[in-house]
């Protein structure tokens, strides 16, 4: 027999020889181990994230759980929980109370440079009532369902901002980073019932003064899509009450200038102005925040009974009262003409007055806008620090409603109304409120790379942006 | 000269007695003893408080009994219902196979404002230009008196009527007559009775004709409840029970303004046209100071006060409240605290006849013009009388009250009636009821029906 092989041919039979047995073995008992060992080292690190993770989430329930729902928020309790996270995390912290009973919490992380204006994260601890009988979960519990959804009052309005950003920073504290310039933390009571008690007071005080604030975020509204949404501006609320009197009579009498008469000309003339602002948004001229909006709130005349009212007596006087929100272009002069003229006017009887009446304008008389779009820097910055967390922001829009951050505008300081909740239906003030926790999680990356693009910022080397910023 | 001073003395002396006497007594005297009784009698049931929210209808009683006694009337005191009692009183005619003659009149009045008024308005006070001023003198204390008072005059002169006649003074006809006449009127002690024609309240005339009414526009007392979306008061949407209310109140009140110009053109008087007025608005959650000024409410609720005229066409009306007024297609819904029928149990227009085919409408006519006075055109009550009871029945009748020259003051301040007016209309009701308790009977079947 020939015994002449090629080499080729000789390295291959070796690989199905007996002697390659034990290389394999050796290869196994190797690949096991190493397999082992990375997956124990995943698992442990999957582990302690995990872990991590349950903490922080306890940590949001937690506050979640402390009842500071109106008429009567358990502020005491709130303001010992953030003391005590300020004290785990290590920052400043002061107790202000310009009203009492209505305490405010100013935790503050020292920047390199305190020369530099700071930056302001803006939270409020007071939440609206929630009723317990329309709700899956109690309220305040802070039920996590088997999909991570938390159900909660301010699960969404707002104390899960408040817990992203305490958590941004314990984060990048534990990653060893250092602000150039000095962050404050403000917690403020009283925005549900306008905030005349809590941010008004605050920003208005010679502490406030002394804080240099060259920015300031607060709360926006979490957005049904996938992108964060941004809020550089306001509307204004006017809360109108017209009455119209009249001469009383007899139920079954036919005459004009009765006070329901005279209100119902008023009624119809507000609704066309209403449906005219209505169709710039039907028709998708205008977006809902662009335009004035006014909306009927009250309706309240006649003579009640035991039973209900007297039924044959037409009434002396009729009252009607409206939530406006002035956009912030709006002409404002023409508004009050129109009010004075057409739906209030005196030669119809009308009288009216405003319970509420914000100036869209801030101290200087400029528009209380903050720029929106890439010519500011703050906008770039927050634009790149959401892509940087994995996610995506969405063109700058007026906030529909109010937030604190109006007190901030007004005194000339630019800011931003910004959650960085998405995925989730708008159910701020509604029953069930819920936040999902891989949500929240994912917000709080987002917050520190905010908080460390903000917190990095020079000042420009002109003094005139300089005091912009 | 003393002569002349002694009888001068007397001259002052009488003078002087006569200015005394003058003195005690109102400055406004009665032309005769009788008529300042009548004119007493007339303040005294003015004095009873008989005003709502609780009438003392007791003594109001008592003195209605007492006037039947002394004039000579048989009386009943029925009490359909507990706390609200009525007062029947017959004078038996020669024939009581014959339909009688009902005369209705109300004990009670409305409430009055006390601070509003000159004078205290259960004290009856006369001003020296003969003005009763009281809660009742017009509406309908006067009726009630001048009623008592003819009949008085009538046995005096030793009248006798052929057909019974029968008064019935009865509680709760403010508040809608539910315990009042109309418990009467569907009673078998009503039934017994076999009235042919009926008189009740009419209203003030400022000019010199007396006012007559032969039928009376319904109350429908409506209230829809619109609901729609809560929402946030910043937030635009459409739906809500706001914009739903709103949509009916602006289609009620271009029917409303429809009606309205036909009485403005002239095309018809106010009774002929029927009336919708807003009684109330309610929507909005209030708070200690006011309400809550940042939620659009999920209910919107409004009231009105209808008045169907007689010859509406009900079912129309019915659709149009329904299907556009209140639509559930809309979100909104209906109720009516009140809904009287225009017809009445036979299906027709609750009309009485009043024109000279009806010997009801030439005999008051000429009674009328018998007292001295005169009758104005026959209108529609823009309002609800018990007269509405009496005539669903099938019976005829008039709204009538003999006040002329005299602003309408009904449930008013100062409230008032002038002692002559008053002391007139007791004259023509002397003539009114003569000749109604003379009427015969009459021939043929179908006018027997009608009476």
């Amino acid at each position: 027999m020939e015994n002449k092989m090629s080499p080729r041919r000789s390295r291959r039979l070796f690989f199905f020889s007996w002697r390659f047995v034990p290389v394999l073995v050796a290869l196994a008992v190797l690949f096991i181990s190493t397999a082992a060992v990375l997956s124990y080292g995943t698992n442990k690190r999957g582990e302690e994230e995990e872990e991590e993770h349950a903490a922080v989430l306890r940590r949001f329930r937690n506050y979640l759980q402390i009842n500071t729902a109106h008429p009567s928020p358990d502020y005491k309790s709130a303001v010992e929980f953030l003391l005590s996270q300020a004290s785990e995390i290590g920052l400043d912290s002061r107790v202000l109370e310009f009203v009492e009973g209505k305490p405010l919490v100013l935790l503050t992380w020292k920047g390199e440079d305190p020369s530099i204006s700071s930056i302001l994260l803006n939270s409020h601890t007071d939440v609206v009532p929630a009723e317990r009988e329309k709700w899956l979960h109690d309220p305040f519990a802070a039920v996590q369902d088997a999909e991570g959804n938390i159900f909660a009052r301010g699960a969404q309005d707002m104390k899960c901002v408040s817990m992203q950003y305490l958590e941004a920073i314990r984060n990048l504290k534990s990653k060893s980073f250092q602000p150039l310039r000095t962050l404050h933390l403000s917690f403020v009571p009283d925005e549900e019932l306008g905030g005349i008690d809590g941010a008004g007071k605050f920003v208005s005080s010679p502490e406030f003064q002394k804080l240099n604030i060259g920015f300031s975020l607060d709360e926006g509204i979490i957005s049904l899509g996938d992108t964060y949404k941004v809020f550089n501006g306001e509307r204004s609320p006017w809360w109108l009450k017209i009455k119209a009197t009249g001469a009383p009579g007899h139920g079954s009498k036919l005459y004009d200038g009765s006070a329901l008469g005279n209100l119902l000309k008023s009624l119809e003339l507000i609704n066309k102005f209403r449906e005219e602002q209505f169709n710039l948004v039907k028709s998708g001229e205008k977006a809902e925040a662009e335009v004035t909006s006014i909306n009927c709130v009250y309706l309240k005349a006649g003579t009640p009974t035991p039973m209900g009212f007297v039924m044959n007596l037409q009434p002396s006087e009729a009252e009607a009262g409206f939530d406006i929100r002035v956009a912030p272009q709006e002409d404002v002069k023409e508004l009050q003409r129109i009010l004075d003229e057409e739906w209030a006017p005196a030669s119809r009887n009308l009288t009216y007055t405003f319970s509420l009446k914000e100036n869209p304008l801030d101290k200087d008389g400029q528009l209380a806008l903050t720029v929106g779009d890439d010519s500011n820097p703050w906008f770039v910055l927050l634009k790149e620090a959401v892509a940087k967390a994995g996610g995506k922001l969405d063109k700058a829009e007026i906030f529909p409603a109010v937030t604190d951050l109006r007190y901030v505008r007004h005194v000339g300081i630019p800011g931003f109304g910004f959650s960085p909740l998405a995925n989730t239906p708008l159910l701020a003030h509604g029953h069930n409120e819920f936040l999902n926790a891989g949500e929240f999680l994912k917000g709080i990356g987002v917050y520190e790379e905010i908080i460390k693009a903000y917190t990095s910022f020079p000042p420009p080397a002109d003094s005139e942006t300089r005091a912009e910023l | 000269m003393i002569k002349l001073c002694q009888s001068f003395s007397i001259y002052i002396i009488t003078k002087s007695l006569i200015v005394l006497l003058s003195a005690a007594v109102p400055s406004y005297s009665s032309s005769n003893g009788k008529e300042v009784e009548a004119v007493g009698r007339f303040r005294d049931y003015l004095n009873i408080n008989t005003a709502h929210p609780l009438p003392d209808y007791k003594p109001a009683v008592e003195f209605l009994l007492a006037q039947a006694s002394e004039i000579g009337l048989d009386s009943q005191v029925l009490e359909f219902v507990e706390g609200k009692p009525l007062v029947l009183l017959t004078w038996k005619g020669k024939d009581p196979s014959i339909p009688s003659i009902l005369l209705n009149s109300h004990m009670d009045v409305v409430p009055a404002e006390r601070e509003k008024w000159l004078y205290e308005p259960f004290a009856a006070v006369q001003d020296a230009d003969g003005n009763i001023f009281a809660r009742g003198s017009q509406d309908m204390k006067c009726v009630s008196m001048q009623y008592l008072e003819a009949i008085r005059n009538l046995k005096s002169k030793n009248f006798q009527p052929l057909r019974n006649l029968h008064l019935s003074f009865v509680p709760e006809e403010e508040v809608g007559g539910d315990d009042g006449a109309a418990k009467f009127v569907s009673s078998p002690e009503f039934q017994k009775l076999n009235v042919g024609f009926n008189l009740d309240e009419g209203l003030a005339s400022p000019g010199s004709t007396y006012r007559v009414f032969n039928g009376e526009r319904s109350p429908w007392w409506l209230k829809i409840k619109a609901t729609g979306a809560p929402g946030h008061g910043s937030k635009l949407y459409d739906g809500s029970a706001f914009q739903n209310l709103l949509q009916s109140i602006e289609l009620i009140n271009k029917f409303r303004e429809e009606q309205f110009n036909l009485v403005k053109s002239g095309a018809k008087a106010e009774g002929e046209v029927t009336s919708v007025n807003g009684v109330y608005l309610k929507a909005g959650t209030p708070t200690p100071t006011g309400f809550v000024m940042n939620l659009q409410p999920s209910e919107a609720e409004a009231g009105f006060d209808i008045r169907v005229a007689p010859w509406e066409d009900v079912n129309k009306l019915q659709r149009v409240i329904h299907e556009e007024w209140a639509p559930a297609s809309r979100n909104l819904t209906y109720t009516f605290s009140q809904k009287e029928n225009p017809r009445d149990k036979d299906g027709r227009p609750a009309v009485t006849v009043a024109d000279d085919s009806s010997p009801w409408w030439t005999l008051l006519k000429e009674a009328v013009v018998k007292a001295g006075g005169e009758l104005g055109k026959v209108e529609i009550f823009p309002a609800a009388t018990d007269c509405r009871f009496v005539r669903h029945a099938g019976i005829p009748g008039f709204g009538f009250s003999p006040m002329a020259n005299t602003p309408i003051l009904l449930h008013d301040h100062n409230e008032f009636l002038n002692e002559r007016e008053y002391l007139k209309g007791i004259r023509v009701y002397e003539e009114i009821i003569k000749a109604y308790t003379s009427h015969p009977e009459s021939g043929d079947t179908e006018t027997m029906a009608e009476l």
